[in-house]
């Protein structure tokens, strides 16, 4: 029998279930497992820093703290705040991890290369859920295809959020109302991200309960992918010029079904 | 593309949304068997020795309650050893979500916390499907199955993000039954 020509796993993490996957190195097959694992400890690491269930999180001192902390938090916690502050720009202030309680009541600074983040009101929360796990799934592929060397071929799936290198990965879209999962696209490279948007879902799209579909962001990176769904969400078809900066594409699927 | 083609591809996609009726294809993926899912989870080990355990009722029923959620009586467990050293007991179970069907293993060490969760396999069809008996009773036995093959699925899903509620219930039953089974000394 001819050996594995993948290696697949699933985890729990980021509260939702991860796959990561890869190609067996062809010169060195033995690359393939710690590789995974290495994926799996930079996730377990994200998570810890960017939980809003984690009081011992950066985003859970965060918010724990009193108006005018000053925090020292991890790398991942900055770059995650710098995209979002970008995002929040480019969408005119729609895009904002504090969930409207404090925009501009966070300040990052940076003293002799340890990010330090400033606590401008006591009311202020971070939530970095619309983009931390696109971030965690960019951190641990890179962490995975470093480990494989050479001309990798991996994913990471984080509960729909996925990237992709060096393999034709056929990509299905899951029917959130009836179940079952159908066969969409094949993405080789870059990151795809989807946004269920139905009555009782967790946002609007286009701030109209009503509306049903998915949104849909590939982008070359998950962060953009993951975040961009929700701006695409907010913005409609304004959206164009934040999409293009990014070099992204949104597709928006009709639910099937009456 | 030639406009014919251009016509093809578009009376295609118009067409698509009658391909509704037919039964919405299963996805399944087999990640590990229960034996490679042991030597994962606790790779010191030189053997596995496989237990099959009960709860008592009291102590059964106390845990559904305390839990919130169902918890059958009997156990297998595999315990994992190295040499005389007891390393902990890896215990498979499964979880049904809205869609999708969840089996994992799960190995809680000799201090009695997790060591480690590994999906063993994932099934998705239709809601209704996946509440079935006959629908959940033919994956019985298949994480057990076939290694990897050459062009074999490595097909993913995109969509709303898969809630692991289930999954995390699951796990924390495992947990509190090999916690009550080392308190009772059923369990070094």
């Amino acid at each position: 029998m001819s050996a594995p020509r993948y290696l697949r796993r699933a985890r729990p993490a980021l509260g939702t279930l991860v796959e990561i996957g890869a190609r067996s190195p062809a010169r060195r097959p033995e690359r393939a497992a710690p590789a995974l694992e290495a994926a799996y400890r930079v996730l377990g690491e994200v998570e810890r820093a960017l939980s809003a269930f984690d009081p011992a999180s950066d985003v859970g001192r965060f918010n724990a703290a009193p108006a005018g902390a000053l925090l020292a938090v991890t790398d991942h916690t900055a770059a995650v705040l710098r995209a979002a502050r970008r995002l929040g720009r480019e969408s005119d202030g729609l895009f904002d991890v504090t969930l409207g309680s404090g925009p501009l009541a966070w300040s990052l600074e940076d003293k002799r290369g340890v990010p330090r983040l400033r606590k401008l009101s006591s009311a202020v929360r971070l939530d970095l859920g619309g983009v931390g796990k696109g971030y965690a799934v960019d951190r641990a592929f890179e962490a995975l295809a470093r480990a494989l060397g050479g001309k990798a071929g991996c994913w990471v799936n984080a509960g729909g959020d996925l990237r992709v290198t060096g393999v034709e990965l056929p990509v299905r879209l899951r029917d959130e109302r009836e179940g079952g999962a159908y066969p969409w696209l094949v993405l080789r490279e870059g990151a795809i991200a989807t946004s269920h948007f139905a009555p009782g879902a967790r946002a609007d799209l286009f701030g109209a309960p009503s509306l049903r579909s998915y949104v849909s962001v590939a982008s070359p990176c998950c962060l953009w992918s993951d975040a961009l769904t929700k701006v695409v969400a907010l913005l409609g078809p304004a959206a164009h010029p934040v999409l293009a900066r990014h070099r992204a594409h949104a597709f928006f699927h009709a639910e099937r079904g009456p | 593309m030639s406009l014919r083609r251009f016509r093809s591809a578009l009376s295609y996609s118009l067409l698509a949304p009658a391909a509704l009726v037919a039964p919405a294809p299963v996805f399944a993926v087999d990640y590990l068997t229960a034996e490679q899912a042991d030597r994962l989870i606790f790779p010191s080990a030189d053997r596995f020795e496989v237990k099959d355990l009960s709860l008592e009722e009291a102590e059964r029923q106390a845990l559904e309650t305390r839990l919130g959620i169902p918890v059958r009586d009997r156990w297998p467990l595999r315990l994992a050893r190295q040499g005389d050293r007891y390393l902990g007991a890896v215990a498979v179970d499964d979880v049904i979500g809205r869609f999708e069907r969840i089996t994992f293993a799960v190995g809680v060490g000799a201090d009695g916390a997790v060591a480690q969760v590994e999906v063993l396999s994932y099934r998705e069809s239709h809601g209704y499907e996946v509440r079935l008996p006959a629908w959940r009773k033919q994956f019985v036995g298949k994480t057990a199955a076939s290694p990897l093959r050459v062009g074999e699925d490595i097909s993913n899903i995109s969509g709303a993000t898969l809630s692991c509620k289930h999954l995390t219930l699951g796990v924390r039953r495992i947990l509190a039954v090999v916690q009550a089974l080392q308190a009772s000394g059923a369990l070094p």
